[in-house]
């Protein structure tokens, strides 16, 4: 599933496994459907890392700012 | 033999006077330099040393200068000869008058210098820092890291004043792509004596937040190509050579790799350059994200098409079967029901009610029948074909089984088995005591009716 705290190179994998999987045509109509959905939901996620801004990474940055002076 | 007392200045000018009568000429002295100023008026002075060839312990010392006429010219020769300016701990070669001044003692004038001898001790020392971190087990150890593949949170070690800093944070953040980069600046000197200590504190620092970051950058802020002698500094590199994470250089220069490069995970050349390789990183997974978005798009377009095509050819083939099933079976009810009442009314009247329950069930039979099988036409795509084919087969069973049945009550298959029917005053016989002698008997067969006496 896509979590949160995935790393891209994790889900850009993720994602490469399902495309394996739907390729070789194993997969039931319905399951399809399901991976289908969680793929597109990493590619979102690998995307958001190149791209969004992350409030809880710039947050530690702050902290360690404010470290650094003392 | 007995003397007047010199005065002091007497004395010295005697040394001054032997010095220069017993060491004429200039001589080439291979020394160490091991202090290094140039003051205000452009004269350069300097401290150099011999040390031991075992252990750091110094077995001679002495002044030197550079006349500021003479240093005009030995420094940007030695400089573009070397790639470095003259600086402390290096090894040099220099032509040299020996001085004395009664007021100011003894003193090196040093008139010329041989780059060339400064070359390969740097390459020598050079290489023996590189043999000792081979030794150590080190030096390959920082390459050996896996670069992710989204360099995202950077450490930078660099002069936060730098033009070179300045430069990769404009190329990183002003990339034309929007991308995103975390960068945390660990301010160091890149230059001079402070920069093992500066540079191995920064690592240090950086060490102790090594979960949080992805690399390491270390870039020198532009300015001189001289300098750069700190990163072929040991200590430096045995740092980079353990630190946790790639570190990538951007030192800016264009001659030989420093030591820093050579252990580093990535060497670039400037600052800039490292930017555009981590933008380039960047580019790479994009791309890789966009293909795999498509790849996904079109494997499911593809997919979905080809099981579409499926489902119709199944439907194409499937439904004149039905149909055809369907219709038999249909015409095969009614033909039995047609059979059945034209038999049945060939039956006394007392077995029409049996046989009415028996057309009846069958009615509802079919009735149901048409029912299951619409409804499984109407089944899933996916399971079509299977049930569709077990359902067919099922079907059929209960036509055969329906068909069987009936065959076995219709009284005229009964008849034609060789079974007979007599009747006595047009009732059947069921008892033969039922009968009196003498009776006029109608039995009949499957070919017709015969008539006969009892005696």
């Amino acid at each position: 599933m896509a979590k949160k705290n995935m790393t891209y190179s994790e889900a850009v994998t993720a994602v490469e496994d399902i495309l394996r999987l739907i390729e070789t045509g194993e997969l039931d109509v319905d399951e399809l459907a399901e991976k289908v959905k969680q793929a597109s939901e990493l590619l979102k996620l690998c995307k958001g890392k190149l791209f969004r801004t992350e409030k809880e990474i710039e947050k530690i940055l702050k902290e360690m700012d404010e470290e650094h002076k003392e | 033999m007995e003397t007047q007392p010199l005065s002091l200045y007497q004395l010295l000018g005697q040394v001054k006077s032997s010095i220069k009568n017993n060491l004429p000429f200039a001589f080439w002295v291979i020394a160490e330099i091991s202090e290094l100023k140039v003051n205000y008026s452009g004269h350069c002075y300097l401290e150099l040393i011999e040390k031991e060839t075992t252990g750091e312990s110094i077995k001679a010392k002495a002044r030197a200068t550079i006349w500021s006429t003479a240093f005009r010219m030995i420094q940007p020769y030695f400089e573009t000869t070397t790639g470095t300016g003259l600086a402390s701990g290096m090894k040099v070669m220099v032509k040299v008058t020996a001085e004395f001044h009664e007021l100011y003692g003894f003193s090196l004038n040093i008139t010329d210098i041989e780059p060339s001898y400064t070359i390969g001790e740097m390459a020598r020392q050079k290489q023996e820092i590189i043999n000792r971190l081979v030794a150590d087990g080190v030096f390959d150890m920082n390459r050996a890291r896996v670069m992710p593949e989204l360099p995202r949170r950077i450490a930078v070690i660099s002069s936060r004043t730098a033009a070179g800093f300045g430069d990769f944070m404009k190329q990183l953040t002003g990339n034309p792509f929007g991308y995103k980069f975390y960068v945390k600046l660990f301010p160091a000197v890149m230059q001079g004596d402070e920069a093992e200590q500066s540079i191995v504190a920064a690592l240090d620092h950086i060490f102790s937040h090594e979960q949080f970051f992805d690399v390491v950058v270390i870039i020198r802020g532009g300015g001189a190509q001289s300098e750069l002698n700190c990163f072929n500094n040991y200590w430096i590199a045995y740092h980079i050579c353990q630190f946790p994470l790639p570190v990538l250089t951007g030192i800016g220069h264009e001659q030989d790799e420093t030591i820093a490069d050579l252990v580093a995970h990535t060497r670039l050349k400037t600052p800039t350059a490292v930017a555009e390789h981590l933008v380039g990183m960047y580019r790479i997974a994009d791309e890789r994200i966009n293909d795999l978005s498509m790849a996904l798009t079109d494997t499911v377009q593809s997919l979905v098409n080809d099981e579409k095509n499926l489902l119709e050819k199944y439907l194409l083939t499937l439904k004149p079967g039905i149909d055809k099933y369907l219709e038999r079976g249909g015409g095969n009810l009614r033909m039995l029901g047609i059979r059945m009442n034209a038999a049945a009314r060939r039956l006394p009247v007392r077995e029409h009610g049996a046989i009415a329950r028996m057309n009846d069930r069958l009615g509802r039979f079919s009735g149901e029948f048409l029912i299951t099988a619409s409804h499984k036409v109407m089944l899933r795509s996916g399971r079509l074909r299977e049930t569709s084919q077990s359902f067919l087969q099922q079907f059929k069973h209960n036509l055969e089984m329906l068909d069987k049945q009936n065959k076995y009550q219709d009284p005229f298959h009964i008849l034609k088995r060789g079974y007979s029917v007599t009747y006595y005053n047009g009732k059947v016989i069921k008892e033969p005591s039922s009968v009196p002698s003498k009776a006029d008997l109608t039995t009949r067969l499957a070919g017709g009716i015969l008539k006969s006496k009892t005696n």
